[in-house]
């Protein structure tokens, strides 16, 4: 009876468990298949049924499409443009969060509250008078249209406000002892012991301007100044139905560093979201 | 003597009101960078864009003063409320699936010890959630193409007509609703694992020293436990559904007819394709007051269900 029951238990886990297995490989697959399909020739690419493993792999499509689309410079822009962005997020939010968790000033409560409202806000609601902006100053079609509005973050200056207030007093008050300015203490002390937090806005930030596709739709418009999704994009509306091998070596291209990335530091990233996760 | 010391408060508190200045002064110089991008970046366009709904403007010739005509054209055209519907159904099916599903296999990989296949599930449920939207949209674009796509070579295996996953108006909403799934489950996945793994392990002896079966400890432990983790969800993905863009404009451009036309895409054709920035404004509005109106409603809601430890 006893055992029988151990055995229905058993039973029950390795279901459970291969059903998982069965979910995280069908989420997976995806990846493989578009990188195995950009390894067939213009040919096989549309056989049917479909060939599940490449007859004659070839790299043709990955040498055309560095050769008609400059991917290295998507690769340049989007970098340039998200790493300037996480780095002036760095700088806004750590010190806009330090004063709205450490310093006392008139309407403080009423900014903050401000702050959080506008972490609802859609960004597209913005989009139109942004536009007209960029166009006034004569910025449309340039990085800076993408970089300039996105210096600043409520969400970070969020997060960050609320790892700040977890920081002990009795630190800062020693400082204060010895006559440390509020800049020296959120530099020496703040900014340090909140390394954790820095990271885990840093790799939103990123991955957030890495990946954007609305904004760089409706500012940039020249080849040369696109992102990597709107590369993409650019490259499915010209390629995508004649030679969908190319599209795919495309897609592969911009994929698979993030993703070897994601794989390695999965650990990191992980536990950022559940820092969030929880804070939220 | 005595007018010594009223001397000597009054120094004291001329200095304290000094350095209270000087704090003042240094928090606003801590807050100049966040105060100014926002107010340029933020709040301005915030504004501008709830005063241009008020004009006709297709940035050539002045604007034009249209006072509630917009908001008239968008409440009485059967199209625009088409659209609006095709905004919540997305938004509503994408959400409820993700919850569910993601819920699932959370209590899965939180019942499994072994640390590989944590690592694996992780990882693997994860990784859609890092790539752009654009690529998973070429990429699951091309598995759901009608003619060579490899979803159809298994629909064609059991017997059936392959489906037109992108090109019929009958597939195509719930083909975008895939993607959507597909790529961001693994955040509501690792939200949830987080979630579970909040909840005291006291908790669940205490049940299970009151008999209580599999069943109960999910509906009394962790379904109560995980009340905060659902209300962010909720907040969190219901606000970000209704911006639903990139798959609709790059993979079905809001067709075939309007079936996959939603409020975003049709904000973008307004004010970048036909220029009308009055109307676009119009309805970037109405969006945003869509996710107000929906988050200040949940947090109501919010008190009778969430729990907080």
């Amino acid at each position: 009876m006893r055992s029988r029951e151990v055995i229905g238990h058993k039973f029950v886990k390795i279901t459970i468990l291969l059903s998982l297995f069965a979910c995280g490989t069908l989420i997976f697959i995806p990846f493989i298949w578009v990188m195995v399909s950009s390894f067939k020739d213009a040919v096989e690419i549309f056989s049917i049924p479909p060939t599940l493993i490449p007859r004659k792999p070839t790299l043709i499509n990955f040498r055309r499409i560095m050769h008609e689309i400059p991917f290295h410079l998507f690769f340049i822009n989007t970098f340039k443009i998200s790493i300037l962005i996480t780095i002036g997020q760095l700088f806004t939010c750590s010190l806009s969060a330090y004063a709205f968790a450490r310093m006392e000033f008139p309407g403080r409560d009423f900014l903050f509250l401000l702050f959080l409202t506008s972490i609802m806000l859609p960004p597209q609601v913005t989009i139109i008078p942004t536009f007209v902006l960029m166009r006034y100053f004569g910025l449309l079609n340039t990085h800076a249209s993408l970089i300039w509005p996105a210096l600043v973050s409520a969400f970070g200056t969020f997060l960050l406000r609320q790892y700040f207030l977890t920081i002990p007093k009795d630190l800062e008050d020693a400082a204060k002892m010895d006559g440390a300015s509020p800049f020296r203490i959120y530099y020496s002390i703040f900014l340090p012991l909140s390394s954790a937090a820095l990271a885990m806005l840093a790799i939103f930030c990123f991955n957030y301007f890495w990946n954007e596709f609305f904004r760089p739709l409706v500012f940039i418009n020249t080849l040369r100044k696109m992102t990597l999704p709107l590369g993409i994009f650019m490259v499915q509306g010209r390629y995508g139905a004649a030679s969908p091998g190319l599209l795919l070596a495309g897609a592969t291209i911009a994929v698979f560093p993030v993703l070897i990335i994601f794989i390695f530091g999965q650990r990191y990233i992980v536990e950022g979201i559940t820092l969030t996760g929880l804070k939220g | 003597m005595n007018n010594k010391e009223g001397e000597f408060k009054l120094s004291r508190a001329v200095s304290l009101q000094r350095i209270r200045k000087k704090e003042i002064a240094q928090a606003y110089l801590f807050l100049a960078p966040t105060l100014a991008g926002f107010f340029i970046f933020i709040l301005g366009p915030m504004a501008a864009a709830m005063g241009l709904a008020f004009f006709d403007w297709n940035l050539i010739s002045p604007p034009t003063f249209a006072a509630l005509h917009n908001y008239y054209v968008i409440f009485s055209d059967p199209r625009v409320l088409k659209i609006i519907w095709n905004t919540l159904f997305f938004t509503i099916v994408s959400v409820g699936v993700k919850l569910v599903l993601a819920l699932l296999l959370a209590l899965g990989v939180h019942s499994q010890i072994s640390r590989f296949s944590n690592y694996f599930l992780r990882t693997t449920i994860f990784s859609p959630v890092v790539i752009s939207m654009a690529a998973a949209s070429v990429m699951l674009g091309w598995m759901l193409n009608t003619d060579f796509g490899i979803v159809n070579h298994f629909v064609r295996k059991l017997g059936i007509m392959p489906i037109k996953w992108l090109t019929s108006s009958t597939w195509s909403m719930r083909s975008i609703i895939l993607i959507d799934i597909w790529k961001t489950i693994g955040f509501y996945f690792i939200v949830f694992l987080a979630g579970l793994h909040n909840i005291p392990k006291e908790f669940y002896e205490a049940a299970k020293v009151d008999g209580a079966n599999a069943w109960h400890q999910f509906w009394y432990v962790s379904l109560p436990g995980l009340t905060p983790t659902l209300f962010f969800l909720l907040v969190i993905g219901l606000s970000s559904a209704l911006q639903v863009f990139d798959q609709a404009y790059i993979l079905t451009r809001g067709g075939p007819g309007d079936s996959t036309r939603v409020l975003v895409y049709y904000l973008y054709e307004h004010g970048f394709q036909y220029l009308n920035m009055g109307y676009a404004s119009t309805l970037a509005v109405v969006l945003f007051l869509f996710v107000l109106i929906l988050t200040i409603f949940q947090f109501r809601l919010g008190r009778f269900w969430v729990f907080y430890q």
